[in-house]
């Protein structure tokens, strides 16, 4: 047994070398993505609104114009659309001029305005370009339509969570307004279910002056749409939405009241399921199962089954901070992280099983062959299975 | 590999065949695009819905000389039998196209952009009790597809 108890003590050398090796790669690639993840900071805010957004409070256009269109100012002929104008000074409004009728103190409420101008918005999107997942950003090029049966405002639409790059009025008249718009936009994208994520790109669109005692905007489902051949690269389109909800800001000044009229609209995508599994599920299950080989080889070739096995972990860091790098950095878990979280345990397990030759004793090798050649796939599968469907 | 390999050949050998679909079509458009130098109509419009597909489903196609021809005499509102032939594309995915109306046959030209559909089913967006705006799915449903297959992309 003398000449067993050498090899076995070169053979631990060579391996312990390897796997030595293998353990500093990895840690120090695991460092690396701890050190990326922990720049992980909240989900960047929206832009001017959505920074406002805590202290907003959104409900639905409908309910909450109802109030303001009880102005008292009579409907016929053209209502003053200088809202400051009859705005006035009084003592405790901080130097800030204010209405003392009507339902907002605002100096930008127009309490002679009269009825509520309903404003159909209608979007046509030609065009989304540029998605960048790490930013949330994209390019939109759109049109947008803006019908009332009653008399307009003069708008002065704002993006709250991006900015017109280019502006094209097709069209402005009291009654109806056509722009065409190109202009860069930010969504924080989700990617906790990542590689199978779904992201909604939004363009908000906002009146910066007019307020909900003048102008109520309501999403014109027979007027949105995506043009014919609309496409995302790389994603596909499962819905699009547009709703329309009222916020204020936080106080901004003194007697900052008013409520304003937000339309949103909302194209989801989500990435293709072919292109998630083969690009993130097929690289990792094919690291598991190649450091698995190593289970059937006995311990005659022990550097062999440990070569099978440790390199991988290093494989398997790279693989996840290739990963990593090409998200943003989020403070929490994607389905990819678990899937790796999933293949370093079933590494970490096969090494186990490796280690285990060493410390018993040599008669007893062989029963640790045949547990670990049992267990050890076992016990990876329903890792795997875990970590794919938790 | 021998399991990577193997699932990789599923992949392939799963690849579903075209397959040619009957059914009716409600003529919501009908509109000469272009004519010749004598006048004569060379490429129509159609929009097309179908009645018996739940959700919303409106289709627009154009037709070359023969389908105009043939499709003068459509009137808005026409129910009328057709014919579907949907199949694998090389770009991976699946898609159909209806290849007669009534008794007009239409083949498309692959360069034809115009013709298009739009595939989805619309539900109110309420905020607290209150309408503020509309959702529409755009990923064909499972109902949908039991009754519509051709409307399957993947």
């Amino acid at each position: 047994m003398g000449w067993l108890r050498r090899v076995q003590a070169v053979v631990r050398v060579r391996t312990l070398i390897v796997q030595l090796l293998s353990l500093v790669i990895a840690i120090l690639l695991g460092g690396l993505l701890i050190a990326k993840r922990s720049g992980a900071d909240a989900p960047p805010p929206k832009g001017k609104g959505a920074s406002a957004a805590a202290s907003s409070s959104a409900a639905a256009a409908a309910s909450g114009s109802a109030a303001a269109s009880s102005s008292a100012a009579p409907d016929n002929g053209k209502p003053p659309e200088d809202q400051m104008e009859d705005a006035v000074l009084v003592g405790d409004a901080g130097g800030v001029p204010i209405h003392e009728q009507g339902e907002f103190r605002s100096p930008f409420a127009n309490p002679k305005w009269g009825k509520v101008a309903d404003v159909r918005v209608g979007i046509v999107i030609n065009d989304i370009t540029n998605y960048d997942i790490h930013t949330g950003s994209y390019v939109a090029d759109f049109y947008l339509s803006l019908t009332s049966e009653k008399d307009m405002p003069s708008m002065d639409l704002m993006f709250p969570n991006g900015k017109p790059d280019e502006k094209q009025v097709i069209a402005d008249k009291p009654t109806f307004k056509l722009y065409r718009f190109t202009g860069t936009f930010t969504t924080p994208p989700d990617l906790r279910k990542y590689p199978f994520d779904r992201q909604q790109l939004t363009i908000q669109v906002e009146e910066n002056t007019e307020g909900i005692d003048q102008i109520r905007l309501v999403p014109d489902q027979e007027h949105t749409h995506l043009e014919a051949g609309f496409e995302v690269i790389g994603w596909d389109v499962v819905h699009i939405e547009a709703v329309s909800i009222v916020h204020n800001y936080p106080d901004r000044f003194d007697h900052d009241d008013l409520y304003y009229g937000r339309y949103e609209f909302r194209l989801g995508i989500e990435r293709y399921g072919t292109s998630a599994v083969f690009t993130v599920y097929v690289p990792a299950i094919i690291i598991v199962l190649i450091s698995l080989m190593g289970m059937w080889v006995p311990f005659e070739n022990v550097d062999v089954r440990a070569n099978a096995g440790a390199p991988m972990l290093a494989a398997a860091v790279l693989f996840h901070f290739a990963l990593i790098s090409a998200l943003p950095a989020v403070s929490y878990l994607t389905r990819a992280d678990k899937l790796m979280i999933g293949v370093y345990f079933s590494l970490f397990l096969n090494m186990l099983s490796t280690w285990w030759f060493f410390v018993v004793k040599p008669g007893s090798i062989e029963t640790v062959f045949r547990i670990a050649r049992t267990l050890v796939p076992v016990a990876t599968v329903i890792l795997m299975v875990i970590a794919c469907v938790v | 590999m021998i399991i990577l390999a193997a699932a990789s050949a599923l992949a392939v050998g799963c690849e579903k065949k075209a397959h040619n679909y009957e059914t009716k079509v409600t003529l919501k458009g009908v509109e000469v695009v272009a004519h010749d130098k004598a006048g004569t109509p060379q490429i129509i419009e159609v929009n097309v819905e179908y009645p018996d597909c739940p959700g919303e489903q409106l289709e627009t196609l154009q037709g070359n000389a023969d389908f105009t021809k043939c499709a003068l005499k459509f009137k808005v509102g026409d129910v009328l039998p057709a014919s579907i032939e949907w199949g694998p594309t090389d770009f991976g995915h699946y898609d159909s196209e209806i290849t007669r109306i009534g008794e007009c046959s239409r083949t498309r030209d692959p360069r034809d952009a115009r013709s298009y559909e739009v595939v989805q089913e619309c539900t109110d967006v309420n905020v607290n009790g209150v309408k503020a705006g509309f959702h529409c799915d755009r990923k064909p449903n499972k109902e949908l597809l039991d009754k519509c297959p051709w409307f399957a992309r993947q």
